[in-house]
């Protein structure tokens, strides 16, 4: 196996490109949007990976190569950040033609069931799975995302290619029960001009990431913590600091103790006025009292406004 | 030794400018001992009395939560004859935060109300002090105003007519009543607000950073130059080495302990020529750009520009200032990263300057070496400096497994730097440099000209050779830069010039010397500053990454062409 390994992965490892942006097939088989600039860049993009799924859907070991060199990092990452116990019971939304992620959350034995709103994809994966990973305990079904019940799930996987993310992940949040983990990958930089991002600035504070190369991010949100405009736990929505439009004012109702920040009049009743944000997630300019602060943005995403 | 007046204040209320008014020339930095926090210490004189003035390191909380916090708050558990609070009037609620926990301390402490000159109105200081309990007077540090009444405190201080300071209530609540009592309305920015703010907008800032780098760049290399060209070599030129050599020539007879001192690369002449004559000029052209970048307000700005691609490197945008500097030279840079608190974080940076960014001599070099051939060529490898810039910071922060800081820093206005300040700032650091980065820098020379006369070191170039032909597809006389350049990385690049090299071969050769060792004087500084193991695993680090990278290139090049 290891010889096979090597000897088949040379030829499809473009250097540095293990955690290439992995194309889950169409999620979304409804009506084909008409193609914006994000869509036709993404296709180009995604037409290179399309070329190696093809060629893994037919040979076996081509797509055991696949996965390991594409999915496996980033799979252990995710799994690592949602602290799964085994043998949990997962849901894959977007799971796509080729369903890597679905099929290595079963191998690492969990209960897997992945859906994906594209019936050809769908059927595409049984038979995948059938020929790749009999015996694993993952099912395939079509349905869409947006109307998915995670109730009863330990954690949510949204691929990369899910959309609309942010509802899908939405949904996912509102259904699934306290204490469960959602898992969703985000384009970051320039990729999302390609693929649809969730906002950035709306993910609280207790959202654990995961960076890898080439522009792709695994996020971890897990319920019941409060957390910034995502309606977690059916809690009321709160703006942070991070989501205040640029040029927009608000008064501060949390904010962390913290030395620095408290004497730079950052504390609960100020009022706080959002100046500018950096790209890459680099810091914002918040005003206070007349004084000019950079707060990280990982920080502005702890302080809750009224 | 005269009494110890203690002067504190938060960050950034104008406690230097008040400190270098109070103080002549007589001010030395000194290490707190046991740790890297830094401070000032300045003798003064006030009414004809002589005492010290100690620069606490400006600190929001007194709750001893980091190292520099810790030393202040051990300064005001020692027994200084009385303490100078510098309040802010712009920012009342947490300068009368922070006062209130000095206080608490019970020494004698009177309190300026600085930067005055910002609030529509006045301070309403009777009080102040009357809910303080401590004499306060108002002062604007930049024009001099209310100096002499400070003076005139200070002087009741060591006469010990100010009675200790009594312990209040603190907190915000308590901050926040005195502050509401006492406050005077903000002056409105204006035009300079306007276009301090735009400047950490991304459009426009970021591109105006890059203009602004790149003429302070032309400052920093046009200015250095010509100080090293046309003033500091021609005068040691001229009267330092020929009576030095004349005198070892008397006194040494010929021969190998000759050679050593005034030979080629002679100890007397070598520890005079880099640091004073070759390091120096960049050394004050550099600090003289980044006082004024400093004063001017306008690095706090660039951090937040930078934020974003520092944070990959486990770093903070503020961490900037060591990497400007080693485009000048690396030893200050190296220097500069004492005030970093963690440890890993400064051998990230150390690390990272000493690979991939080429000091101004080397820029230089390459640049004479690089722009006769093609200007593309310069552009492909600056382009290559500052990915493997971040490369390696990005690889060295998660081997090290560094914590990235979260930036919270406060934007301070625009302001157009002072003269006299910058002069003094400047001299102040150029002392610095001469006496802790000079000697380090004199030990290794010293030894390496050892090296040299015994043959030692053109031994070792004859074993690079099969290396240099074969791997790295260079001309065997390649192999003797590559052994100048543990003298001046310059050196690993000027010899090319005349070999004739093709246009691959001058960008391996280009890129070698770039991720090349670095110079002997920054080997002393590394040892210094982080012990022989960590600079010992550096040196091995950038020899192995230098060549393996190169001789990529070079191998690659030769399969595609
Ligand atoms: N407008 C105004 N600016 C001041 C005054 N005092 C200091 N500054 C400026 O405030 C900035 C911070 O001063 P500095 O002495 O470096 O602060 P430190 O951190 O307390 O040592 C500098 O750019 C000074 O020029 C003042 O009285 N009025």
């Amino acid at each position: 196996m290891e010889g096979e390994r090597t000897q088949c992965g040379s030829p499809i490892m473009p250097a540095g490109s293990i955690d290439a942006p992995p194309v889950e097939a169409s999620s979304k088989g409804r009506s084909p949007a008409p193609l914006g600039p994000r869509h036709r860049a993404g296709s180009v993009l995604g037409g290179v990976f399309k070329t190696l799924e093809a060629l893994a859907c037919r040979s076996t070991v081509l797509a055991r190569v696949y996965e390991e060199l594409f999915y496996s990092p980033t799979l252990h990452r995710e799994m690592d950040m949602a602290e799964l116990a085994a043998g949990s019971k997962v849901l894959v939304v977007g799971s796509g033609r080729l369903p890597m992620t679905a099929v290595h959350l079963a191998r690492h034995g969990h209960d897997v069931t992945a859906v994906d709103n594209d019936a050809a994809a769908t059927s595409a994966a049984r038979r995948f799975s059938q020929r790749s990973a009999a015996g694993l305990n993952v099912r395939f079904e079509t349905g869409d995302g947006v109307d998915a019940d995670a109730d009863g799930y330990d954690a949510v996987w949204i691929t990369f290619s899910a959309s609309p993310k942010q509802k899908v992940l939405q949904r996912a949040l509102d259904t699934m029960s306290e204490g469960a983990k959602a898992v969703f990958r985000n384009p970051r930089g320039v990729v999302t001009r390609f693929y649809e991002p969730v906002d950035e600035e709306c993910l609280g504070p207790s959202a654990k990431r995961s960076r890898h190369l080439l522009g792709k991010e695994s996020v971890m949100l897990a319920k019941g913590a409060c957390d910034g405009p995502f309606s977690v736990g059916g809690s009321q929505r709160r703006i942070t600091l991070a989501c205040l439009q640029c040029g927009l004012q608000g008064v501060i109702a949390e904010c962390p103790e913290d030395p620095v920040l408290n004497a730079l009049g950052l504390r609960p009743g100020k009022t706080v006025v959002s100046i500018s944000r950096q790209p890459f997630g680099g810091p914002l300019l918040a005003s206070v009292d007349g004084r000019k602060v950079a707060i990280d943005a990982q920080v502005a995403s702890s302080i809750l406004l009224v | 030794m005269g009494q110890e007046i203690l002067l504190i204040g938060p960050p950034n209320v104008g406690k230097s400018v008040l400190f270098n008014r109070l103080t002549g020339l007589d001010v030395s930095m000194a290490n707190y001992p046991g740790t890297t926090v830094e401070f000032k210490k300045g003798e003064a004189k006030a009414d004809g009395r002589r005492f010290t003035l100690i620069d606490v390191p400006g600190t929001y909380d007194l709750k001893a939560s980091n190292e520099a916090e810790k030393v202040a708050v051990e300064m005001l558990s020692g027994s200084p004859a009385g303490a100078v609070f510098v309040l802010d009037a712009k920012n009342l609620e947490s300068s009368i935060h922070l006062l209130l926990q000095v206080l608490d301390k019970g020494i004698p402490t009177v309190a300026a109300v600085n930067r005055s000159d910002l609030v529509k109105g006045r301070v309403d200081l009777e009080r102040l002090s009357a809910e303080a309990g401590i004499p306060v007077i108002r002062t604007v540090a930049v024009e001099g105003e209310g100096v002499p009444q400070l003076e005139e405190l200070i002087v009741r201080l060591l006469d010990g007519t100010v009675p200790p300071a009594r312990p209040l209530f603190h907190g915000w609540r308590e901050a926040e009543r005195i502050a509401g009592r006492v406050r005077a309305a903000p002056e409105d920015g204006g035009r300079r607000e306007r276009w301090g703010d735009l400047m950490v907008r991304p459009i426009p800032g970021i591109p105006l950073a890059i203009i602004i780098l790149i003429l302070i760049f032309a400052f920093v290399v046009g200015l250095g130059m010509g100080l090293r060209r046309f003033v500091l070599m021609p005068f040691f030129e001229a009267f330092v080495f020929p009576p030095l050599t004349a005198a070892v020539e008397a006194t040494v007879a010929e021969g190998m302990l000759r050679e050593i001192l005034v030979g080629e690369y002679g100890f007397l002449i070598k520890s005079i020529e880099w640091p004073l004559g070759l390091v120096l000029p960049y050394i004050i052209s550099f600090y003289l750009a980044l006082s004024i970048l400093e004063d001017s307000g306008y690095l706090p700005r660039l951090a937040v520009l930078v934020d974003g691609v520092f944070r990959r490197m486990g770093l903070s945008g503020s961490n900037i200032i060591p990497f400007l500097l080693g485009y000048g030279c690396a030893v200050p840079a190296i220097m500069s990263t004492r005030n970093m608190s963690d440890r890993r974080k400064r051998v990230v940076v150390a690390s990272v300057v000493c690979l991939s960014v080429p000091c101004v001599a080397q820029s230089g070099a390459f640049i004479a070496l690089l722009a006769e051939h093609s200007l593309l060529l310069v552009v492909l490898l600056f382009g290559f400096s500052l990915m493997a810039a971040f490369v390696s910071g990005a690889a060295i922060s998660r081997l090290l497994g560094v914590r990235r800081d979260m930036m919270v820093q406060e934007i301070p206005e625009l302001l157009l730097p002072d003269m006299r300040m910058l002069g003094k700032k400047l001299l102040l650091r150029v002392r610095h440099f001469l006496k802790d980065g000079v000697v380090p820098m004199v030990v290794i020379i010293g030894a390496a000209s050892v090296l040299y006369e015994t043959g030692v070191l053109l031994r070792v170039s004859d074993l690079m050779e099969p290396l240099v032909t074969g791997w790295l597809g260079l001309p065997k006389e390649a192999s003797t830069p590559l052994i100048l350049g543990v003298f001046r990385r310059e050196l690993a690049v000027l010899p090319l010039l005349d070999m004739g090299l093709g246009t691959l071969q001058l960008m391996t050769a280009s890129v070698i010397a770039l991720l090349y060792i670095p110079c002997i004087a920054v080997i002393g500084v590394l040892a210094k500053e982080f012990g022989l193991k960590v600079s010992a695993v550096l040196l091995l680090a950038t020899l192995a990454v230098s060549f393996l990278v190169g001789g990529m290139i070079a191998q690659a090049g030769m399969l595609l062409f």
